[in-house]
């Protein structure tokens, strides 16, 4: 989101390809945390802390080739759309080479290669588990009329016939998100947005890839990470942050089955405040 | 010596099926009531009264006919000094008995020449707009109703294209009515004080001029009546919704051509000038500044302001190139102007958390409208929802016009433009508040009449053009308007009208031309045509009804991507889906259903349900659709933070908030 409000021209195709992403990662929140839900787990949320080279949670060293070595440089700091942050989201976005063999599992996350092969240990696991599963536990439906192909966004049933429903979730947001195989696949017509898309057939993958390769990037706002005391820009980032933890906790109470009342305005209200710090010469500070 | 005026302005009729009628509401949709208890503004008035409100019991007669709204028109006095500027924050109204400059009023004599131009005018153009209009286009500029000619001003078409009932002029101590019909005289208020009849007016009505007319919901008997209410002030009521069609060589009727066009069919609305003369007990006579009326359709949601208003169009046309505020725009917008939050930035805020009620906004969606609308006056704009104007789509330029949610207004735009957009006058004061520079306070206030030429004009559609309900984009022509308003003493926004010699009509010839066009010089002129009566009607959808059947949600035009996605055309103006009060319980809404509904409008397609899928249906069946009003003002017990359909006589069944598809 701190990218995308970096950008001015919203007219741009890089604004727009991001923007999607944004509005599809909000649905991947929304489908992880029912399934999450269906095994009993209460999703928790908090204020990430972001900066430095380490992406959280994925080790690249270990997929082969690296792919490090070619999206460099990349940071995670939170900064406007530059080639930095476009490099940042390939390598989160990266898609598993398809090598159809078992992915290797692992009890800490951070041994992964790829957010893909995490997640093919989490098919795996759920695969393991799924006697445990649990239809109409907490479940969130917030998307279902923008994606009128798609044919349940919740779980609903137990066991088997759950597992089934917890694996077309975690299959949308693959598909959506690094893309299937090497990338160059697109989004299946049941997984793309019906209502308000944007090269719907664009994996996150593939958009970012896109962007990287534009012979300019779009024009964006600057800011300084620490602005002065009291100047506009420093309460901005307040405001960000103040507003970004009560988010945290609306995400909270929606997939924690108190309706998350409040989501919709509070939700808006992040895009605005980041908006505002990069007018007012501010790096959004999240935390 | 003194300034008169009629008010307001442009007065807006409304056409029902009952004799009985109720009046234009007075007070502006989107603003609180006067005090405590008041509901909000927008609702019409009581007739016979001079500001109570209707209720639900009010919008139908006794059996079941839905009742017109009158445009009712008052005359104000100014002083002479300081009518070159505006608001004048002044003027007093002038009634029968009321003591002028040391006379006393004894009479008024109004004269009113409603018209309808519709069948012999243009073809909207869907792509173009305005623009169709411009030299260079002149080729794909297609007259309506080409098997009567080409030429819009020849005699002979105008007479059988032009419906022309002719001026009639009434007294305000007049207790009858006097009908635009084709059996009543004639008439005008001549400069000596008297009624003069004009027994030679060629009055023009299509059973006149062609025979074995379709008539499958009567015939165009009339234009609508005058009336005048005791203490001399004019009602103008519109007619009766009547649409009519041609048959053809074979003895079938004209097919509907589509949505907004169709050759062949007539409807009973129109517009035309509104004037006054007041008669002295000394016997001398002073005239006063003229109005306009325009009649049209119902108000189905009185109360639910349009994101971009009529009035918001006007005034930016104004400010923009007719020099109104220079403290606003001289040049360019000022950045050291401070708008007033409660007049021109609160008005807005409200109408965004109005549109659920004719729309199916998803809960979160209307949560965050509803935060919109809680800003107040001393709220640090970083601290809203709005920071930033994040997702206000951008009117400057032909930059954001095709980008679609989350940027808002999440409607459909003008001809050419995908997306709606906020008039650049409003967004610019949206952009002064996001800076912190917007006033809490009131801004100069208003003279009475002042505040009813605001107030009618912002209970009107403005925003997508296309055509529109009430008027079109010709409201952005500054050449509409009279320029010289300073020096004439009329006071802004009047239309610029062609004087009319009533002692020159002869019964051989139409007294109308084809009257104004856009872009276009007049002959032996270097503007357009000064406008005529009908001269604004003749721009919007022919008929009426299958215009504003269609336009509940569309796709985006031009669809490049063949996007599928619906969105709302004027969901203010034109309910699509309303909360019914008979299905709230216990304070709970019940489910949304379509406003227009019930037998002849199921589709399996989205993209076309709400509708009647046989345009005729639209022409038989407008009538039955109910109105949606505040809950205060609703028979029962209603909550005043309910806005809901009543006296609806259509049924159906439930639907699911947007986004929503068509099928293709």
């Amino acid at each position: 989101m701190a990218a995308l409000y970096s950008i001015r021209d919203r007219r741009s195709d890089a604004y727009q390809l991001v923007q999607d992403v944004v509005h599809e990662e909000m649905l991947h929140v929304q489908l992880a945390s029912n399934v999450a839900n269906a095994f009993g787990l209460a999703p928790r949320f908090a204020p990430p802390v972001y900066g430095g080279p380490t992406v959280p949670h994925i080790d690249f060293a270990l997929d082969v080739p690296n792919p490090t070595e070619l999206y460099t440089p990349y940071s995670t700091a939170i900064g406007p759309l530059d080639l930095e942050r476009v490099n940042t989201m390939c390598l989160i976005e990266y898609p598993e080479w398809d090598t159809d063999r078992s992915p290797d599992l692992h009890e800490d996350s951070a041994e992964y290669g790829s957010i893909a092969e995490f997640y093919d240990a989490v098919r795996a696991g759920m695969f393991e588990l799924r006697a445990h599963l649990r239809g109409g536990v907490n479940q969130v439906d917030e998307f279902r009329f923008y994606y009128n192909d798609f044919p349940g966004m919740t779980i609903v049933h137990d066991g088997d016939e759950g597992y089934r429903e917890a694996i077309r979730l975690i299959d949308l947001i693959t598909d959506q998100g690094e893309g299937q195989s090497q990338g160059d696949t697109g989004v299946a017509p049941q997984h793309q947005n019906t209502a308000d898309g944007f090269e719907e057939s664009w994996s996150h993958f593939k958009r970012f890839t896109v962007i990287r390769d534009m012979a300019r990037l779009p024009a964006t706002y600057t800011g300084a990470a620490d602005p002065p005391p009291g100047s506009p820009g420093r309460r901005a980032q307040e405001i960000l942050v103040a507003d970004f933890a009560a988010f945290m906790q609306t995400l909270e109470s929606l997939f924690g089955g108190d309706g998350g009342a409040g989501f919709g305005v509070r939700m808006a209200k992040i895009g605005g405040d980041i908006v505002t710090c990069w007018r007012r010469g501010a790096i959004p500070r999240f935390a | 010596m003194s300034v008169f005026r009629v008010h307001p302005a442009i007065g807006i009729a409304r056409v029902g099926t009952s004799d009985e009628f109720y009046l234009a509401p007075e007070t502006m949709a989107g603003v609180d009531g006067a005090g405590p208890g008041e509901p909000a503004g927008g609702l019409p008035i009581k007739a016979g009264t001079e500001r109570v409100p209707i209720t639900s019991a009010d919008l139908r007669d006794r059996y079941g006919a839905m009742k017109r709204q009158a445009a009712r028109f008052r005359i104000f006095r100014y002083p002479d000094e300081g009518q070159d500027r505006y608001p004048t924050g002044v003027g007093e109204e002038v009634t029968i008995g009321s003591e002028v400059d040391g006379k006393r009023v004894a009479d008024v004599i109004w004269t009113v020449h409603v018209a309808n131009k519709k069948s012999n005018n243009y073809w909207t153009n869907t792509l173009l707009g305005v623009h169709v209009f411009e030299p260079e286009n002149a080729s794909v500029l297609k007259v309506r109703n080409p098997q009567e000619g080409d030429d819009p001003d020849n005699p002979a078409r105008i007479r059988r294209l032009v419906i022309d009932p002719g001026p009639r002029a009434i007294r305000g101590t007049d207790e009858g009515v006097v009908r635009f019909d084709k059996a009543t005289r004639a008439s005008f208020g001549a400069p000596g004080g008297e009624i003069e009849p004009v027994p030679a007016y060629p009055k023009s009505f299509p059973d006149l001029s062609y025979t074995g007319m379709y008539t499958p919901a009567g015939n165009i008997e009339t234009l609508g009546e005058l009336r005048t209410e005791p203490d001399g002030r004019l009602l103008v009521l519109a007619a009766h919704g009547i649409a009519c069609g041609l048959l053809q060589a074979d003895g079938t009727p004209y097919p509907f051509l589509g949505d907004v066009e169709s050759d062949g069919w007539f409807d009973d609305l129109g517009d035309g000038p509104v004037s006054a003369l007041l008669v002295f007990e000394d016997g001398t006579v002073q005239d006063v500044h003229g109005a306009w009326v325009v009649s049209t359709d119902p108000g189905f949601a009185p109360q639910i302001r349009n994101i971009v208003t009529l009035w918001d169009e006007v005034y930016d046309t104004w400010v923009r190139h007719l020099d109104l505020a220079r403290e606003v725009f001289d040049g360019r917008f000022q950045d050291a102007y401070r708008p007033s939050f409660p007049d021109e930035l609160q008005p807005l805020f409200r109408a965004v958390s109005l549109q659920r009620w004719t729309t199916n906004l998803p809960e979160r969606a209307i949560d965050a409208h509803e935060a919109v609308a809680a800003i107040g006056p001393n709220d640090p704009p970083d601290e809203t929802i709005l920071t930033g104007l994040a997702y206000i789509r951008d009117p400057n330029g032909d930059r954001e016009q095709g980008l679609g949610p989350p940027l808002m207004p999440l409607s459909l735009g003008d001809t050419g433009d995908q997306f709606l957009s906020v008039s650049l006058t409003q967004y610019f004061f949206l952009q002064q508040w996001d800076r912190g520079l917007a006033s809490p306070d009131p801004g100069p206030p208003l003279g009475p009449g002042e505040y009813l030429d605001r107030a009618t004009m912002a209970n009107c559609l403005g925003g997508r053009f296309a055509p529109g309900i009430e008027l079109t984009f010709i409201v952005r022509d500054p050449w509409i308007y009279e320029h010289d308003w300073r020096a004439i003493g009329c006071g802004p926004f009047r239309i610029r009208a062609r004087p009319l010699d009533y002692r020159q009509a002869e019964a051989s010839r139409p007294f109308l031309t084809g009257g104004y066009v856009p872009l276009h010089d007049a002959p032996h002129a270097l503007t357009p045509a000064r406008f005529e009566p009908g001269d604004i009607t003749k721009f919007m959808a022919i008929p009426w009804h299958t215009d504003y059947n269609s336009c509940a949600v569309h796709p985006v035009w031009p669809n490049p991507t063949n996007a599928t996605a619906l969105y709302w055309s004027w969901p203010a103006q034109r309910p699509v889906t309303v909360h019914r009060a008979e299905d709230v319980r216990d304070g709970q809404l019940g489910p949304w259903r379509y406003s227009v509904r019930g037998p002849g409008t199921e589709s399996t397609n989205l993209a076309d349900t709400g509708r009647y899928q046989n345009m005729l249906d639209a022409v038989l069946n407008w009538h039955a659709i109910g109105f949606v009003i505040q809950g205060s003002a609703i028979e029962g017990d209603y909550s005043a933070d309910q806005f809901l359909e009543v006296a609806s006589r259509l049924d159906a069944p439930e639907i699911h908030p947007w986004p929503m598809n068509e099928t293709t």
